[in-house]
């Protein structure tokens, strides 16, 4: 039995696949954490499957581990409670993006997008009465990317307060901020309410996201899933207008993809009608994707998800940048082109290419 | 974030390292290659580029810190300084709007002008259809040999063309391919270049009512298929939002006195019909009032598209 099947047997409650349990204790307790916490998934989910399949109990090592996790995921919830309550009462405009519907995603930070940038000096006003201090990134970031952390908290986990300029990956220009505001929702997150783009938008906003850092890991999966099945009437339409507009094909393709070929290996069913991905194969680059997808991940997709950089790199750089000429400013282009760069660069620097 | 300070200071100690040899050796190669091999110049002042880049990332990590404090008051100057920045870059769209006459496409085309005002779109409206210019001669060519002539409208006494160049094997192959090319030119000036320079255009009929008016004077229902059908086509830009409103002959009879027959709509109508199945267009009945009709255009339409939600 396989690391990648003791984790998706153990996260997903809708897979159907018949695990063999037998091996699980030869597993290196070491790699199981390295597992879980790469796909960003809570251990939690892998000492209750551990007891709902009669085993004995796992190493301590694993338990400290799910106990970590477990109050990470509390923390990270009572911040998302704070961030909220402040902004409502300071009436921010804003939504919260990248907020992944599976509740064992072991999340790192709270990302906010705020309408435009006098909201956002309006949300860090109100973070700054509640005692957050503020930091900015060096490196190609946006002048207005600023990351929000309480003082108070110097014994709790770090959870930045993550605020966006507008939706963009470093600098990868991948939306409007006017076009999420327009349809945004109010949805429950573990008894929080909170507001946070439309179903087709968050897909959209992960789907490029994941991309960008090249690689999707199972939790993005599992949060597009429950978008998909949970939304009324997902709109497979407009999320390809958006594509398309934005020049972001390839990232909506690659993930759907990799949704579909999930769903069909572990779930054994299929969400999404052909068409809905036949379109997006007009695009040279989703061609591209199409084969490697063929070659590579046929029946065994290893999590996460890792994007070869020629794709989500190379091609998407020249493919996107294309798409955005004559639309986005000169400066705004050449750092949208080379943030694939940096995404390539923080890859190799993390060990990863 | 100590830690990750450290980090930072060893990756760029190693990129400044890497990327200083890399464009050592590029430049040598670039002075050597230069004007001998133009691709492989070209390749190696490309990787050149990108080895300054990886300095200049390199240098910036190894003397900073990845991660600053800032105060309130920074925060304040920095929105000052960015608040006139552009807000979107969402692309204007062409909308093209056609259908047989009396099918509504001029009111739907300024209702959807109407919304569409509320954004900060350079708007602009063009009505696209009869544009000759040097098919003249080969129009009064055709009136002396009698495949063109007006004809009076038995219900309103109004006066309208009649082309029927089927009638003559020649003409009808010449026609097309002259018109055709007006066409190209028309569209050239009145669709490709106000699209590029970021005009959103809201067209008042488009090359498929063109093909259609060509399939009918002509007879080839082949048309579509051939070289002159697809590069027709082609004149419609992509991408672009393109609306075939359909309506009962009768109807649309009713609302414009210079129809010349109900059949003359029938004929178009169903040549519609089966062009938009083909090209897989977007099909609206316009069969009711117009704010009905409208409706379902935004609903049906317009609400899968960006552009239509930063509209106000």
């Amino acid at each position: 039995m396989s690391l990648n099947e003791v984790l998706i047997a153990s996260s997903d409650d809708s897979c159907n696949r018949n695990v063999d349990s037998l091996h699980v204790d030869e597993l290196d307790a070491k790699s199981i954490v390295r597992k879980f916490t790469d796909n960003k998934i809570s251990l939690e989910r892998f000492l209750s499957w551990n007891a709902r399949q009669g085993r004995q109990t796992p190493a301590s090592g694993l338990i400290d581990q799910a106990q970590k996790d477990r109050m990470f995921r509390q923390a990270w919830i009572k911040k998302l409670e704070l961030v909220s309550e402040l902004f409502t009462k300071a009436r921010v405009e804003h939504v919260f993006i990248k907020l992944m519907r599976y509740p064992w995603t072991l999340m790192q930070d709270l990302d906010v997008l705020a309408l435009d940038s006098a909201e956002q000096l309006k949300g860090i006003k109100a973070l700054d009465r509640a005692d957050f201090s503020f930091v900015q990134f060096r490196l190609l970031a946006h002048p207005l990317k600023v990351a929000a952390l309480r003082r108070a908290d110097k014994a709790e986990p770090r959870i930045l307060v993550d605020f966006y300029p507008g939706p963009m990956w470093i600098r990868k220009l991948v939306c409007d901020s006017v076009l999420i505001f327009a349809r945004k929702r109010l949805c429950r997150m573990s008894d929080v309410s909170v507001f946070v783009p439309s179903c087709e938008d968050d897909l959209y906003l992960v789907a490029t996201h994941g991309y960008n850092h090249l690689r999707f890991t199972l939790a993005d999966l599992l949060h597009g899933i429950d978008l998909i099945s949970g939304a009324n009437g997902f709109d497979w339409r407009y999320l390809f207008n958006v594509a398309e507009t934005y020049g972001t094909a390839d990232a909506v393709y690659l993930y759907l993809r990799l949704l579909e070929e999930y769903s069909k290996a572990f779930r054994g069913q299929s969400f999404m009608n052909e068409d809905n991905l036949e379109v997006y194969e007009k695009t040279r680059i989703c061609r591209t994707i199409s084969s490697w997808l063929k070659k590579e991940c046929s029946g065994q997709t290893e999590f996460p998800v890792r994007i070869p950089s020629r794709i989500g790199c190379v091609f998407s750089s020249f493919y996107h940048c294309s798409r955005i000429l004559g639309r986005a400013r000169a400066s705004d282009l050449i750092y949208d082109f080379s943030s694939h760069y940096l995404a390539l660069c923080s890859r190799a620097i993390l060990g990863e290419t | 974030m100590k830690c990750k300070i450290g980090r930072d200071k060893l990756v760029g100690l190693c990129l400044l390292l890497s990327s200083g040899s890399a464009l050592g050796y590029l430049l040598y190669s670039t002075a050597r290659l230069f004007g001998v091999y133009g691709i492989l110049t070209v390749l190696s002042s490309f990787a050149t580029v990108l080895s300054c880049g990886t300095l200049l990332v390199g240098l910036k990590l190894l003397v900073y810190e990845s991660e600053r404090p800032i105060t309130l008051d920074e925060m304040e100057d920095k929105v000052g300084k960015y608040a006139g920045e552009p807000k979107t870059i969402l692309s204007a769209l062409p909308i093209f709007m056609c259908g047989i006459d009396g099918s509504g496409k001029t009111t739907q085309i300024r209702m959807i002008a109407r919304r569409l005002k509320k954004g900060n779109w350079k708007l602009r409206y063009t009505w696209l259809r009869w544009v000759a210019l040097t098919c003249y001669p080969f129009l009064v060519l055709c009136r002396l040999l009698g495949y063109t002539c007006w004809r009076t409208n038995e219900r309103n006494g109004a006066k309208y063309p009649e082309h029927s160049f089927y009638r003559n094997r020649v003409v009808a192959a010449i026609w097309p391919y002259l018109f055709g090319l007006d066409t190209f030119a028309s569209h050239l000036f009145k669709v490709w270049i106000p699209t590029k320079i970021g005009y959103m255009g809201l067209y008042d009929r488009c090359a498929i009512d063109i093909l259609v008016d060509l399939i009918v004077e002509t007879r080839d229902t082949a048309l579509p298929e051939k070289l002159l059908g697809k590069l027709l086509l082609a004149l419609v830009p992509r991408p672009s939002i393109v609306i075939v409103l359909d309506i009962d002959e009768e109807t649309a009879y009713g609302r414009k006195s210079d129809i010349p027959s109900i059949e003359y709509l029938r004929q178009r109508r169903k040549i519609y019909i089966s062009l938009a199945r083909i090209l897989g267009v977007n099909v609206i009945d316009g069969n009711g009032p117009a704010e009905s009709v409208h409706q379902r255009i935004v609903e049906e339409i317009l609400l899968h598209y960006p552009l239509w939600y930063c509209s106000g």
